[in-house]
């Protein structure tokens, strides 16, 4: 058994509960906004949009090897290109998600749950375990994901099954009304955030046995968290109906708190903000273990471990910058989509097809 | 003022780390790379202390893709 | 003086060797010297340490053998001789140097010198006053045996060799110690038991240069590795002979130590802490209910006093109104905030625990009225605490103890006042911070090479027969089967 390498279950753990991260609490509200009450609907369209969407990374990943991600791109696009183009790519997408997810965590928890703590506080709580985590490796998140796993689906099982008995069904009619295309929009939303994120899962494929358990754990965490948010979708809508839905800013939160039964059944909405906050830090830990990984390799480093607590220090003081306040953070969802394409739609696309040119190069006698 | 004692605690762990990496006798680039983003690290925060606004990347990709978003969503309508 | 004696050999002289021991062992009043004439002429002189050497054995054997067979053999009488045809008790060795000859004596043997021979014969007959074997103080059960190991290290190789009656079974020994040369054995099944594991073992502890070993913590900090600093426990130790079995069963290895019944085994991972060996000796149903108790106790024993923080400071919604309202009537009077009563409550009864282990038995009973009334009950009407926190505290710590080995519920109860302060600061979301940082740690731990949280992360499948709950026996891999 391969010591420092992560097993294929352990990474759709992993995967899954980075995909509910921040995903749980903020999308159904967005996606209401888009699809009204077929929001429902827009998560099954982006399971299969990404089904269609996947061969994409998958040959990707089949490409490298065993290469790191730094390797590979050096290797497409040669070093000088190469290198620049990684740390571009790292600033701007997972570093930047790095610090809006931390902006999001801290931002639920002083409307939410304690608005007196300063949001530096959440920011620094939450940090300090992910710097434990990145600096203890990939296979000690992994394990702990396995253990995590069943907690949070528990609490996911507890949270929304209680919800059965006030659901309305007939929240969720009409299907399809105003037709295929808001159902479109809300799921482009969907497939950005989290899902395309998957691009980049392509750096933890030197870590696997070998790249095709990479792909089932792609398809396996995309299935199981896709299943997950469809429950807990249609539980929002069905029990709040999807005018109050678009207009909270975390539905998923106010739901479990209108839970009251018998006096003593209620009020345990701390539930949810558990379970957001083990997610999210599987969502930070990934992200900063991207960057510093992609980072250490770019620059030539052995050990990427030296270089956790200064990226996290950074991480943290720009997480207030990023975005002043909550409704910013809505209006900029609405165009993150488009920018999150550019990263995990067309750059691998062209690395994709730089692949197949230099192989139809190699066949040409050219040494690749 | 939370932000300066997070500030001094990152430098502390730092440097207990950066002992840690001297008697290693590791490659130069390790410790150059690591204190010069510290350094970056910790310039910031102290700019976010001072009130010294920082450029917010987020403004950047809206003001690009806002017409992209607008032009979906009337598509979409 | 001492790199001397290593190399010199016994003379011939009778006279010269005895006057060396008797120096040697500074002429020490237990240290006896004995001379006979064997068939009336030869002389020949037994040394041996009273109260080392089983007395009725060196008399009924040694001596009458010496005195008698002597006789009837005829012949010349050598050191062989004596060996192969007189002494008919002990294992018995031939020896040269005099250093080893008397490491042999100060383990319990008997040193026969003759004139003219410069090798001393050694006879070993152990006869010390040792404690019988009685039930194991530490890790009881309700059904199943009740032997439990004693400070002999021949005994308690016994114990476990007569659970585990097969060849495959290796017994090797090395003495560790400067000063004490203690016994330390290592027994594990040959061809279960990983045989990199083994020589790993044997070579670190022939490797220990300590001075003096008293007990298995000497040995367990030697084994750990300096890499991996935790408070958590890597190596498992108990008295109960049943318990070792069935670890060598499953591939681990015995560290016996002499002088002391508790047995240690390697590698330990967290579920072996967890577990009693009597949740083999009920039926799996039961077994398994008292398996989910366990693991309810083991977090209320580290999260109890924090939970209580935590709602009674952050979360008091979470609270139906009547238990609000009855709380924060005896929170009334308190003057501290939560954390401070909880703290202050969690010292004392640390406090009261290590005196209840070392106070003599009469005072006993008076201490702990003292504890529980007085301090209790007084503190409550005094104010200074309130009941419920009484309360708290009191099933925090006993599901401590539902924890069947102890080496676990130290961690336990450090990591439980980490806790509390991260509740105390940061109500729910402190403790799960908390919480993913334990786990964190937990999983990056490894028992000599074995991932530390197995049969959980990473998920070995057939394992899990006996992770959580036990399956019935008929589900269970065959153990120790090749």
């Amino acid at each position: 058994m391969n010591k420092t390498g992560i097993t294929q279950r352990q990474a759709t753990m992993w995967f899954t509960l980075y995909q509910l991260g921040s995903a749980l609490l903020i999308l159904p509200s967005s996606l209401a906004a888009y699809s009204k009450q077929n929001a429902w609907l827009s998560v099954l369209l982006t399971m299969i949009l990404f089904i269609v969407l996947s061969p994409l990374f998958i040959t990707i990943a089949k490409q490298m090897g065993d290469r790191s991600f730094h390797n590979y791109l050096t290797g497409m696009m040669g070093n000088v290109i190469g290198k620049t183009v990684m740390v571009l790519f790292l600033i701007a997408f997972p570093f930047l998600t790095f610090w809006l997810v931390l902006k999001d965590l801290s931002n639920f928890v002083t409307t939410s749950i304690f608005p007196e703590t300063p949001p530096e506080a959440v920011h620094a709580l939450i940090l300090i375990a992910v710097v434990i985590g990145v600096r203890a490796g990939v296979t000690v998140i992994g394990r702990s994901a396995e253990l995590l796993f069943f907690i949070v689906i528990l609490l996911v099982a507890i949270g929304f099954l209680s919800l059965l008995p006030v659901l309305r069904f007939d929240y969720l009619l009409p299907m399809l009304e105003g037709g295929f295309k808001p159902i479109f929009h809300g799921s482009i939303l969907l497939l950005a955030y989290p899902y395309l994120e998957c691009v980049l899962y392509l750096f933890l494929v030197p870590d696997f046995q070998d790249a095709s358990k990479w792909k089932l754990s792609l398809m396996k965490s995309t299935l199981t968290s896709g299943m997950i948010f469809l429950i807990i979708t249609v539980t929002v809508v069905a029990a709040l109906s999807e005018g109050v839905t678009a207009n909270l800013v975390y539905p998923s939160y106010f739901v479990i708190r209108t839970i009251s039964y018998a006096d003593i059944y209620q009020r345990f909405e701390i539930v949810v903000a558990i379970l957001w906050y083990i997610t999210i830090f599987f969502r930070l830990a990934l992200l900063l273990h991207v960057v510093t990984r992609g980072l250490a390799d770019a620059i030539n480093i052995k050990n990427a471990n030296k270089l956790v607590i200064p990226l996290a220090l950074i991480g943290f003081v720009m997480a207030k910058e990023v975005l002043p306040n909550v409704p910013s953070v809505i209006t900029a969802f609405e165009v993150w989509p488009y920018y999150v394409f550019v990263f995990s739609l067309i750059l691998p696309a062209i690395l994709l097809m730089l692949g197949w040119m230099r192989r139809a190069r190699g066949r040409n006698g050219t040494p690749t | 003022m939370l932000t300066a004692f997070i500030l001094i605690l990152a430098i502390v762990v730092f440097f207990a780390d950066f002992r840690g990496m001297n008697r290693q006798s590791t490659v130069n680039k390790e410790i150059v790379f690591s204190s010069s983003l510290l350094g970056i690290g910790v310039i910031l925060g102290v700019l976010q202390l001072f009130q010294v606004p920082l450029p917010s990347l987020m403004t950047v990709i809206e003001y690009v893709f806002r017409p992209i978003s607008d032009w979906m969503t009337v598509m979409l309508k | 003086m001492k790199s001397q004696i290593d190399q010199q050999l016994f003379s011939d002289r009778l006279d010269d060797n005895k006057r060396l021991l008797l120096d040697l062992m500074g002429n020490s009043t237990d240290f006896i010297s004995r001379d006979l004439k064997l068939n009336g002429y030869i002389p020949i002189a037994l040394f041996y340490l009273e109260g080392m050497v089983d007395i009725t054995a060196v008399q009924e054997g040694v001596i009458s053998s010496l005195l008698d067979r002597a006789q009837q053999l005829g012949g010349p009488i050598n050191p062989e001789t004596i060996q192969q045809h007189i002494l008919n008790m002990g294992e018995v060795g031939l020896e040269l140097n005099i250093a080893t000859a008397l490491d042999h004596l100060l383990s319990g043997s008997l040193l026969l010198l003759l004139e003219g021979h410069c090798e001393a014969v050694v006879v070993h007959l152990p006869g010390w006053e040792d404690r019988a074997i009685s039930e194991s103080s530490t890790q009881s059960v309700v059904r199943g045996p009740q032997n439990s190991f004693n400070e002999t290290l021949r005994t308690n190789t016994t114990l476990v060799r007569r659970r585990v009656k097969d060849i495959r079974v290796r017994l090797k020994t090395i003495q560790i110690g400067k000063l004490t040369k203690t016994d330390v054995a290592i027994m594990y099944v040959d061809g279960v038991a990983d045989p990199k594991l083994v020589d790993d073992l044997i070579r670190r502890l022939e490797h220990a240069d300590y001075k003096n070993i008293l007990e298995g913590e000497y040995i367990e900090e030697l084994l750990l590795e300096k890499k991996q600093q935790t408070i958590f426990p890597v190596v498992y130790n108990t008295d109960r002979p049943d318990t070792i079995a069935a670890g060598m069963l499953e591939a681990k290895i015995a560290i016996f130590i002499d002088g002391t019944p508790f047995v240690l085994l390697v590698p330990s991972l967290f579920v072996d802490f967890i577990q009693s060996a009597e949740d083999y000796y009920q039926s799996y149903f039961y077994s398994n209910l008292i398996r989910l108790l366990r693991y309810t106790a083991l977090i209320i024993c580290m999260m109890g006093p924090a939970i209580y923080i935590a709602l009674t400071t952050y979360h008091q919604d979470m609270l139906p109104t009547q238990l609000l309202l009855s709380l924060a009537a005896q929170r009334e009077g308190v003057p501290f905030p939560a954390f401070f009563e909880a703290l202050l409550m969690e010292i004392t009864f640390e406090i009261l625990r290590e005196a209840g282990i070392r106070m003599p038995r009469t005072v006993g009973q008076a201490v702990s009225i003292v504890g529980t009334i007085v301090i209790g009950q007084a503190a409550v009407e005094a104010s200074i605490v309130s009941a419920v926190m009484v309360i708290v505290v009191a099933i925090t710590a006993i599901s401590s103890f539902v924890i069947p080995s102890y080496g676990m519920s130290i961690p336990i109860r450090i990591c439980r006042f980490g806790f509390m302060i991260l509740a105390a600061s940061f109500g729910f979301l402190g403790l799960t911070v908390g919480g993913i940082i334990l786990i964190l740690h937990l999983c990056s731990l490894h028992s000599f090479g074995v991932p530390y949280m197995s049969p959980y992360a990473p998920y070995n499948k057939s394992k899990q027969s006996d992770a959580i709950l036990r399956f019935p026996i008929r589900n269970h891999s065959n153990k120790g089967e090749q």
